[in-house]
């Protein structure tokens, strides 16, 4: 009886890329690819677009978050993101104002202070304190980590973790910049940390984005803090990635020259289970 | 050889920007912008990476104009003011604007110059080429920007000297 061993590894004739794709492992370019290509198809709101988006000719809405919305456009010849942050109607309106301003004005000064430290953020182009709008670069061949994450997970191929080793790694790698540069996030999640790769370049590039809720400040604890909202956000939106995560952490220790405190704090604040500091 | 923008945010207004090469009466022109005979914004060239970089100064100025919050007089002088790295609108004026040389390269800015008349103008009065916008890429003095914006190699690595730049000229007054 001869028994007829496939060779599993071995390509078929038949390569078509449809089914191929749904046991191998995508990389950050072709989910780039992917999102691209629906998002052409599925037109996108145009100028008439909610009533928010009137006063923005040019910009149509596609994201609505608690603080601002924001609009993707062309400003100048470039294609560019708006971050409209809008005023809340329960405040006292003089308070309002001050408060969105300092908002936005904090904003663009943390992604001046990021890019100083060698951060690769989106490149504001203006800054219109009247509006409390920030145009800045609509980041173009890129997709967030999120995503990317999800996509490899939902292969479902065994070596998911080696594809997105290299990955943790240069977030730990960034993440460690930017701490060493006294610059707190302030709402890291995978959504904010997204994966940008030119069709030139050979690997993926990390670029942080919304800078909202950044501050700057020297204590190992912020610093904790920031990486123990990440550790929260990144294991209850991707299941089973405990190991993943400690990759970003080693890397983080690795590049990181006050990473000691700062693991210590993070340890704390884990057994603490909370995100402020106990006083009073 | 004359390229036109309309600002998408002020769609009132039309951006002119004209390269001249080998100007030599660098003084003669500076006095004609003082009296106001010549109402442009008259660039050092070299101190530019990318006309991109131009129209967000532009449109910055254009912006405050409109809102009466220019730090200069007039909204050419903003233009210079926008493009420098710092606070001081006479070191804007002397790095950014003609220089005394005895030739140079200047880009010249234009607003709302819709019948060509101002550039006519500027043209019969600067002795200088002109040549297409695109040549600004090789005129650029990289070293000097770099320094001038003081421009660390971390920062340097985030993306094209451009983007640095705007982006500095984007945040300046962020605090």
């Amino acid at each position: 009886m001869a028994a007829k061993m496939e060779d599993s590894t071995r390509g078929s004739g038949d390569s078509s890329v449809s089914s191929s794709n749904m046991t191998e492992i995508p990389t950050v370019a072709q989910i780039i690819e992917r999102q691209a290509a629906s998002s052409e198809s599925s037109a996108a709101g145009g100028e008439t677009g909610p009533p928010g988006s009137l006063h923005h000719p040019g910009f149509a809405l596609f994201k609505q978050g608690a603080e601002a919305r924001l609009y993707r456009g062309t400003f100048l010849g470039r294609p560019t993101v708006l971050k409209e942050r809008f005023s809340k109607k329960y405040r006292h309106p003089r308070l309002d104002e001050k408060l969105t301003t300092k908002r936005t004005q904090g904003e663009a000064r943390t992604v001046a202070r990021a890019r100083k430290a060698g951060i690769p953020t989106p490149c504001i182009y203006f800054v219109n304190y009247q509006s409390n709008c920030i145009y800045m670069e609509d980041l173009r061949c890129a997709t967030t980590s999120r995503d990317y994450i999800v996509a490899v997970q939902s292969v479902g191929a065994g070596d998911s973790f080696r594809a997105l080793q290299p990955i943790m790694d240069k977030i730990g790698k960034i993440l460690a910049t930017m701490h060493d540069g006294d610059i707190i996030h302030g709402d890291l999640t995978t959504s904010n940390i997204m994966l940008k790769q030119d069709a030139s370049a050979t690997d993926p590039e990390v670029v942080l984005i919304d800078f909202g809720l950044s501050s700057v400040s020297q204590l190992a604890e912020d610093k904790g803090v920031d990486l123990y909202v990440l550790e929260k956000a990144f294991l209850s939106t991707h299941p089973n990635t405990e190991t993943l995560f400690r990759v970003i952490l080693k890397s983080y220790t690795k590049h990181s020259r006050k990473s000691k405190d700062v693991i210590k704090k993070l340890d704390e604040v884990r057994l603490r289970g909370r995100k402020r500091t106990m006083v009073g | 050889m004359e390229v036109s923008t309309t600002l998408d945010l002020y769609p009132d207004t039309t951006v002119s920007m004209v390269l001249f090469s080998g100007v030599t009466n660098g003084s003669e022109v500076r006095k004609k912008i003082m009296d106001g005979t010549i109402e442009a914004a008259v660039i050092n060239a070299q101190m530019i990476c990318d006309p991109f970089q131009v129209l967000v100064a532009v449109n910055k100025a254009v912006h405050l104009d409109k809102l009466d919050k220019k730090k200069t007089k007039t909204v050419f002088g903003e233009i210079l003011f926008n493009l420098s790295p710092g606070n001081n609108i006479l070191a804007a004026y002397q790095k950014f604007g003609v220089q005394d040389a005895e030739r140079q390269d200047v880009l010249v800015v234009l607003l709302n110059d819709l019948q060509g008349q101002q550039l006519q103008q500027v043209s019969n009065i600067i002795q200088g080429t002109r040549i297409p916008l695109e040549s600004l890429r090789d005129i650029r003095d990289e070293q000097q920007i770099i320094k001038l914006f003081k421009i660390s190699e971390a920062e340097r690595r985030v993306g094209r000297l451009e983007d640095v730049v705007v982006c500095r000229m984007a945040t300046k007054d962020a605090g």
